[in-house]
């Protein structure tokens, strides 16, 4: 209920400035909707929807599989701790512009140069936050998998996995729209489709309607994926959890 | 029932286990201790807070590499453990923490095993929603599932109140009495010892060193009150003596 006053009262204030700066500057929501609608009856919303959200995937599962692991080793071994990290200060610090513009020129204007150089922007906030939940790993049920000699595998599934599981939701959350911000820049620069192409092109004429129409409808479609894909999985991580400390909503 | 000629089931020399403390300073823990355990035996280590007993039993358990000296389990060496606390898999219900385990074992077994616990009714629960009487069950049980070859039990019913301890105690021997396994239990309550044990080897404070040695011939489950007292009492004298 609060969050359906606080989106509407949104709503509202865009109607008002709409009245104030003029439809050029900053159209009102209805315009927007049509223009929405427009693109999605030629079909142009869904292809360039479907071409981003494919890069976005691809680029943060890259990134996902690869920092998590990377976190976990470094979380538990010193060695690979002291041997990686200048490499991921040197990664964090790498503007994302700079390791896109290197991407496309080392690896031409490819799908392969786009999505590697979205994963490499988030790999190594992902490894930063996985590192973080390997260090927090109790030891007790270490010794415990030791003295009852679980496998690698039982380790990983059954006394790692669920101590790592809101580390991993956490950097989940914050990688997507890291990442779906990213691949707009990607795509904005080399790519001849996608939703960063259409306002990269919108902008070209000014059409503010076009990139409110193309932003918001992505906006949507990871809003969705927040509350079909990520909030689920949190629920299912903590469904061991007495319910009084489980988070009311 | 120390039999001659057939080889201790533990064999534990150690010469010299230290602690590295805070300011770089060596501690001795144990220097020069040595026990043996006979196959099927139950031995209660007793001696005071502090004296070494849990670093003892994480060096059996292979928890900590860091000694000087030489430890031999029996062949097999199939560990079987329960801690101070519970230490249970919090995300992972009663059942699937025995399974986890022992993932050789028949899930009947499993559920028998659950029953003579008295947890038949939680199988499925997660450990945060049953009692802490019943978490320890759970931990003697987790022991139990992967039929050990030694059986650690370090101050296992900790930390409990004393009527609960009792019945724990009573089901533990119960069960020690039903399936003979080489138990090495380490506690600072002498009653614990009395009820369980064998061979009770008291010890002395740091470093840990072993005062005196006492058999128990009497069946587990069948110690008249007079003889616990009786026992007690010997304990008593020998530690007066050092």
């Amino acid at each position: 209920m609060a969050r359906i006053v606080s989106l509407l009262t949104m709503l509202a204030c865009w109607q008002a400035g709409a009245g104030i700066a003029g439809p050029r500057l900053l159209p009102a929501p209805m315009a927007v909707g049509a223009a929405m609608l427009a693109e999605a009856r030629s079909g142009a919303l869904f292809a360039n929807l479907g071409a981003t959200l494919a890069r976005v995937i691809a680029a943060f599962v890259i990134a996902m599989a690869i920092g998590s692991a990377l976190g976990l080793w470094m979380g538990r071994s010193r060695l690979a701790d002291r041997l990686a990290d200048p490499w991921l200060v040197v990664l964090l610090n790498l503007p994302a512009l700079v390791i896109i513009v290197l991407a496309y020129i080392w690896g031409g204007l490819t799908e392969t140069a786009a999505i590697a150089a979205v994963a490499l922007n988030k790999l190594p906030s992902a490894t930063v936050t996985l590192r973080e939940g390997a260090r927090a790993l109790d030891p007790k049920l270490d010794d415990l998998a030791h003295v009852f000699s679980f496998s690698r595998a039982t380790w990983l599934r059954h006394v790692a996995a669920p101590q790592l599981a809101p580390y991993f939701a956490a950097a989940a959350r914050a990688g997507l729209s890291l990442v779906w911000k990213i691949v707009l820049v990607v795509e904005l620069i080399g790519r001849p489709n996608g939703v960063g192409f259409e306002i990269g092109s919108a902008f070209q004429l000014f059409d503010v309607t076009r990139i409110l129409a193309y932003s918001l409808a992505f906006v949507a479609v990871m809003l969705a994926i927040e509350i079909f894909l990520v909030q689920p999985f949190e629920q299912h991580a903590a469904r061991w959890r007495p319910s009084s400390s489980r988070r009311q909503n | 029932m120390p039999r001659v000629g057939v080889p201790a089931a533990l064999d534990v020399r150690i010469d010299g286990k230290f602690f590295q403390s805070a300011a770089g300073k060596r501690i001795p823990v144990l220097s020069d201790f040595a026990l043996r355990i006979e196959t099927g035996e139950v031995a209660a280590l007793v001696g005071p807070s502090g004296c070494g007993k849990t670093t003892l039993l994480r060096l059996i358990a292979g928890l900590d590499p860091d000694y000087k000296g030489n430890i031999v389990k029996p062949a097999r060496g199939r560990l079987g453990m329960v801690f101070q606390e519970p230490r249970l898999l919090p995300w992972r219900s009663v059942f699937e923490n025995l399974r986890i385990a022992a993932p050789g074992a028949a899930h009947d077994d499993l559920d028998a095993l659950l029953t003579a616990f008295q947890l038949g009714d939680c199988r499925d629960r997660y450990p945060g929603e049953i009692s802490g009487g019943m978490a320890r069950r759970l931990a003697l049980a987790r022991a139990f599932a992967v039929e050990p070859d030694l059986l650690l039990l370090d101050e296992p019913f900790v930390s409990l109140d004393a009527k609960l301890a009792a019945s724990l105690r009573e089901e533990l021997a119960l069960m020690v009495e039903r399936r003979p396994v080489t138990t090495l239990l380490v506690t600072h309550d002498m009653d614990e010892a009395i009820t369980l044990a064998d061979r009770l080897i008291l010890l002395s404070g740091r470093p840990c060193g072993v005062i005196a040695d006492i058999g128990i011939s009497e069946r587990r489950g069948a110690r008249p009150p007079e003889l616990i007292a009786a026992i007690r009492v010997e304990a008593a004298r020998r530690l007066a003596n050092v």
